[in-house]
């Protein structure tokens, strides 16, 4: 039982009939993986009350919906999809959003100055974005995505990417911050320029 | 137009040109081999877009699965904590249950009665285009970017190619949602099906089935309504596609 894959015990219960419950190769497909969950959970909620709870839903969800799984990737990026999905649904609502992600959409925005340049938004999008990619380093882009864009919590973050400079994804946010304001600056400058010619 | 696409502006802003990578093709680029083209339309991709980089990394971490040492006695507390809840559940007279079934039932989700409230074939008539035309994203909807923010609705599947036809398709429940509606489209809009369900997945009806054939890739969204019928959360549209 041990040497076979996640993949082959999936195929193996489905083609047993034994009733889910006993059935040795679920049994020994989730014994197998709680410890991958658990991490997860433990570097999501950042203390182990919160963490057994996530696991233990997230196992249940698993349970739930394993037929659902048509072996399309590997059982374990499934699991990480099933992970993820669950644990953001946790995240509450953002209380504000950020003045600088504000400005930014502002700016990627077709409204005002913009529609002036002939620019179609998906076309103003694709500069922003580019604009954005520039100004930032590779870790400051994931950083940003995930808290601004999937409202992940700055310490789960920290965790989850393994950062190990001294404040971790906080750091990463505020010089993201401070070089994203600088090149908003800069970029609404440009228009203004543009605008007067 | 990307199947990632959503209302949240800053989302959008923050992923980058064309497709993001499905889970299968995130998987690909963590191994070895694989068509070497394929590879670099990936790696190009990922090279712009701060959401599929960082989905790598998480992704990566999650099958590493190694610990630090301060994470260590967290760790074995919070396994053995469900390794406890299971003996329990084991142990329970009359109960033929493993430890993660008997979880299954603890669940604050399975108190959402598995029944579809109501199911709808549609023919795509007039009054259901308007609909969704209305609501096609793409379309500056400040109200809907505020969903957006307050809850995440996310799909599980089906996503990308499948080799048998989906029975049922199933998503990520929301707090506070007491109903979802579900739209099946084809790639250009076209509503294929509208759907009901009070429960975080539905069963897909036999004609909707038989529309499902090789190659025709379709498109489904779900969107989640709370007890007094406002909207609370809209996924992202998802693709599927049978392969033969
Ligand atoms: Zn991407």
């Amino acid at each position: 039982m041990q040497q076979l894959s996640d993949e082959e015990l999936i195929t193996q219960s489905r083609g047993s009939g034994i009733a889910a419950a006993s059935d040795p190769y679920l049994n020994e497909l989730f014994s197998r993986h709680q410890r991958r969950v658990s991490l997860w959970c433990l570097r999501y909620a950042g203390n182990r009350e919160d963490a057994a709870d996530l696991a233990q839903e997230i196992l249940a969800r698993v349970w739930r919906n394993l037929d659902s799984y048509q072996g399309n990737s590997k059982f374990t990026t499934w699991l990480y999809m099933v992970c993820r999905n669950h644990c953001l649904n946790h995240v509450k609502a953002k209380s504000h959003e950020p003045d600088v992600m504000k400005e930014i959409v502002d700016i990627a925005d077709t409204r005002g100055a913009n529609t002036e340049e002939g620019l179609a938004r998906e076309e103003h999008v694709r500069l922003a974005r580019r604009w954005i990619n520039d100004a930032l380093d590779e870790t400051e882009r994931k950083v940003v995505r995930l808290h601004f864009g999937d409202g992940m919590a700055v310490d789960a973050i920290t965790r989850l990417l393994g950062l190990k400079n001294p404040s971790g994804a906080k750091a990463h946010l505020v010089s993201a911050r401070r070089k994203l304001q600088e090149s908003a600056r800069r970029w609404k400058a440009r228009y203004e320029s543009a605008r007067k010619q | 137009m990307s199947p990632q696409e959503n209302s949240d502006p800053v989302r959008d802003l923050l992923r980058g040109e064309g497709d993001c990578l499905a889970p299968e093709q995130l998987e690909l680029m963590l191994g070895e081999g694989g068509d070497a083209a394929v590879r670099q339309r990936f790696e190009d991709h990922i090279r712009g877009c701060a959401a599929c980089s960082a989905e790598l990394d998480l992704l990566r971490g999650f099958l590493a699965s190694k610990p630090e040492p301060e994470e260590e006695s967290d760790l074995a507390w919070v396994v053995n904590r469900l390794e406890e809840k299971g003996g329990a559940a084991e142990r329970a007279p009359k109960r033929n249950t493993s430890w993660w079934q008997a979880w299954g039932s603890f669940s604050p989700f399975s108190k959402v009665v598995v029944t579809l409230a109501s199911l709808l074939l549609v023919v795509a008539g007039a009054l259901e285009l308007r609909k969704l035309r209305v609501s096609s994203p793409g379309v500056a909807d400040t109200g809907a970017a505020a969903v957006m923010r307050s809850a995440q609705l996310t799909l599980i599947g089906p996503s990308g190619d499948v080799t048998a036809i989906p029975q049922k398709l199933a998503w990520n429940a929301v707090d506070t949602a007491v109903r979802y509606e579900v739209l099946v489209e084809e790639v250009d809009g076209a509503l294929i099906w509208k759907g009901e369900s009070a429960a975080a997945e539905i069963a897909l009806p036999g004609p909707v089935q038989s529309l499902i054939v090789p190659k025709k890739t379709l498109v489904w969204q779900v969107t989640a309504f709370d007890v007094r019928g406002e909207k609370v959360a809209e996924s992202q549209k998802q693709r599927f596609r049978l392969v033969p």
